[in-house]
This record gives C-alpha cells, sequence and structure tokens, in this order.
C-alpha cells in the first residue's frame, strides 16, 4: 500500500485568512463551537436532532439549520436548548474559571493523600487537603502509596479565593 | 485523465487531514487552482475567509461531521445549507466541492460563484460539480474493493491504484 503525495506549501491559505476579519473568523468558530457542543450533548443523550425538534416544537430542518455550523444563535434559542436538554451549553470565561475552581475543590477533598510542598514552582509540590490558599498557582499533585511512591500526576490551577 | 490524491501538508490537522487532487499535466492542485481563482474577487472575500475559517476550525477541534457538509448528490459542499453571505452579493454564493470520507478525512476539490440553484444550470459550478461526482463515485468503488483504505486520517492505496475519470 502507498499513501499520497504530501504538498506542503499552502501559503495563499494563511494569506486569505489573514485578510478576513477577525469579527468573521470569531463567528464560525463560536457558531462552530455552538453546534458541536448541541451535536457532543444530543450525543451524550442518545439522542436525534428530530428528539430535539419534538422537545422544542420546531421542525427538523430548522434544527439541522442550527447545527451546520454557520448559525447566528439567538441568546433566547441558547437558553430553549439549554433548558430542553438540561445541560449548560455555553459558559462565560467568569463561569469557566467558578467550574474550574469548584473541580479543584472537590479534588482536594476527595483526595486527602495529597500534600503541597512550600514552593509552588516545583513541578512535585502537593496540596493540603482543604487547604486552598489565596494564590495563583500550578501544582502537580501526586498521589503518595504506603509505600511512598507516586502513582498518580494531576495538574491543576488553584484560583484565588 | 488521470488525477492523483494529494495530502495538504498544512492542513493536515489533529481531527482532520485534508487532501485535494491534481489533474495529470496541470500546474495546480484543483485546491489551489480555487483559492488562486477565488482571491482575485474581492466582493467574494469575506466569503472566502469564512469558509476556510470552517475548513480549519473542523479540521483543528470538531471533525468533520455531516452535518457541517452541504451534500451534492454523490459529492459535497462548502458552505454548509443555510449558510448566509457577508454582504450578500448574490442569492447563492461560493461553492467549494469537496469529498468527505468520513469524519477523519475530506478531499478539497474546486468550486466558483454559483449563479443558478441547479449546479448542472450553472456556467461556473457545472465542471466542478461534474468533477467532484465523477471522483466520488470512483472512490466509493474504490473503497469497496479495498483498492483504497483508510486509516484514521491516512488514505493508503494499492501500490498500482490509479484513479481515471
Amino acid at each position: 500500500m502507498k499513501t499520497p503525495q504530501v504538498i506542503d506549501d499552502l501559503n495563499l491559505f494563511d494569506k486569505i485568512l489573514e485578510n478576513t476579519s477577525k469579527e468573521s473568523k470569531l463567528f464560525v468558530s463560536r457558531s462552530l463551537a455552538i453546534a458541536n457542543q448541541i451535536l457532543v450533548l444530543l450525543d451524550k443523550k442518545g439522542l436525534k436532532q428530530k428528539d430535539l425538534a419534538n422537545m422544542l416544537n420546531k421542525k427538523e430542518a430548522e434544527i439541522s439549520r442550527w447545527l451546520t455550523g454557520f448559525h447566528n444563535f439567538t441568546v433566547k434559542s441558547i437558553a430553549k436548548i439549554e433548558a430542553a436538554l438540561g445541560e449548560q451549553i455555553i459558559y462565560t470565561a467568569q463561569e469557566s474559571q467558578e467550574e474550574v475552581s469548584k473541580a479543584v475543590h472537590a479534588l482536594t477533598i476527595k483526595t486527602p493523600v495529597f500534600e503541597r510542598a512550600n514552593n509552588p514552582m516545583q513541578t512535585k509540590d502537593f496540596v493540603s487537603a482543604g487547604s486552598m490558599r489565596a494564590t495563583t498557582s500550578l501544582y502537580v499533585l501526586q498521589r503518595k502509596t504506603n509505600k511512598e511512591k507516586f502513582s498518580e500526576e494531576v495538574i491543576y490551577i488553584e484560583t484565588a479565593s | 485523465m488521470f488525477v492523483s490524491i494529494k495530502r495538504l501538508g498544512r492542513l493536515s490537522f489533529e481531527k482532520v487531514y485534508y487532501y485535494t487532487v491534481q489533474k495529470e499535466d496541470v500546474a495546480q492542485s484543483e485546491f489551489e487552482d480555487f483559492l488562486t481563482r477565488m482571491e482575485g474577487c474581492p466582493d467574494y472575500a469575506e466569503q472566502l475567509g469564512e469558509i476556510l475559517q470552517f475548513i480549519k476550525e473542523i479540521g483543528e477541534k470538531h471533525g468533520a461531521r455531516e452535518a457541517h457538509f452541504k451534500h451534492e448528490r454523490a459529492a459535497d459542499a462548502l458552505p454548509p445549507p443555510y449558510y448566509i453571505q457577508p454582504g450578500k452579493p448574490n442569492k447563492f454564493g461560493l461553492r467549494l466541492y469537496c469529498i468527505r470520507l468520513s469524519e477523519e478525512v475530506v478531499i478539497l476539490l474546486n468550486g466558483d460563484l454559483k449563479t443558478k440553484n441547479n449546479p448542472e444550470e450553472c456556467p461556473n459550478c457545472r465542471k466542478h460539480f461534474r468533477f467532484a461526482n465523477s471522483l466520488a463515485r470512483k472512490l466509493d468503488e474504490a473503497i469497496k474493493n479495498r483498492e483504497v483504505i483508510l486509516v484514521d486520517r491516512e488514505l493508503q492505496f494499492d501500490d498500482d491504484f490509479e484513479i481515471e475519470l
């Protein structure tokens, strides 16, 4: 079996993109991200597009239009879909940060075997369970086994409280 | 006419590898020809940029889901259905014909500004539409006969496999 030859140079592709407005590129990026998030949620729940259409009293063709990737969603439409699916589709930057903090807190509560050293910049630092300091640092957590050997590593970001 | 499939190194992304084809005795591949010709149409510059950004986003992040492509008989096209052109210079907009073989493999071909609803009636798009469909049917047959196989993002061919259209 053989594989195709590769064309390495495609400078015109990059040149055209550079000359495209930031707004257009962001619109494509955001609308595709939302469409795909909905598709992921439908897959996760074992639902088809027609199921979502029925939940929202819409025609399947309209749902297909939303999910092609260039649809200009309104906040109201997103809210309706979130309500129907029982899942959040978009997060603001602030909401994302809060979700990360919650996850980190849950992680440290559930894993008391982690310990934190004094210097947060070293890669083999540990975090004390329940002791969330008011700093923003990057830590690598390592799980201590009974024999002081480390079997897992998790990277997390601790945010200001 | 023989054509050869080439992988676009610049468009080999984590989720999708993009390919194109080159006709024998032609200097540029089909996708390069599309970019060269469409770059010279300032009325459609934003639309072209959106299509390329779409290609990049699908390749890097999302994969080539069926929902993101317009079916054009045996082949496919971009932009997807219901796309609203920025500026709306004409009713139909640009069309880039392609072949979506899987969520990880897409062959980008050629296209133009569509002027009629039926691509067979559009003087700009007719030849690209027909070429895409001929190639799509050949590839479907080759895949069934296992002369062409898809391994994740890689296309692999029998050593003596050729495409004649």
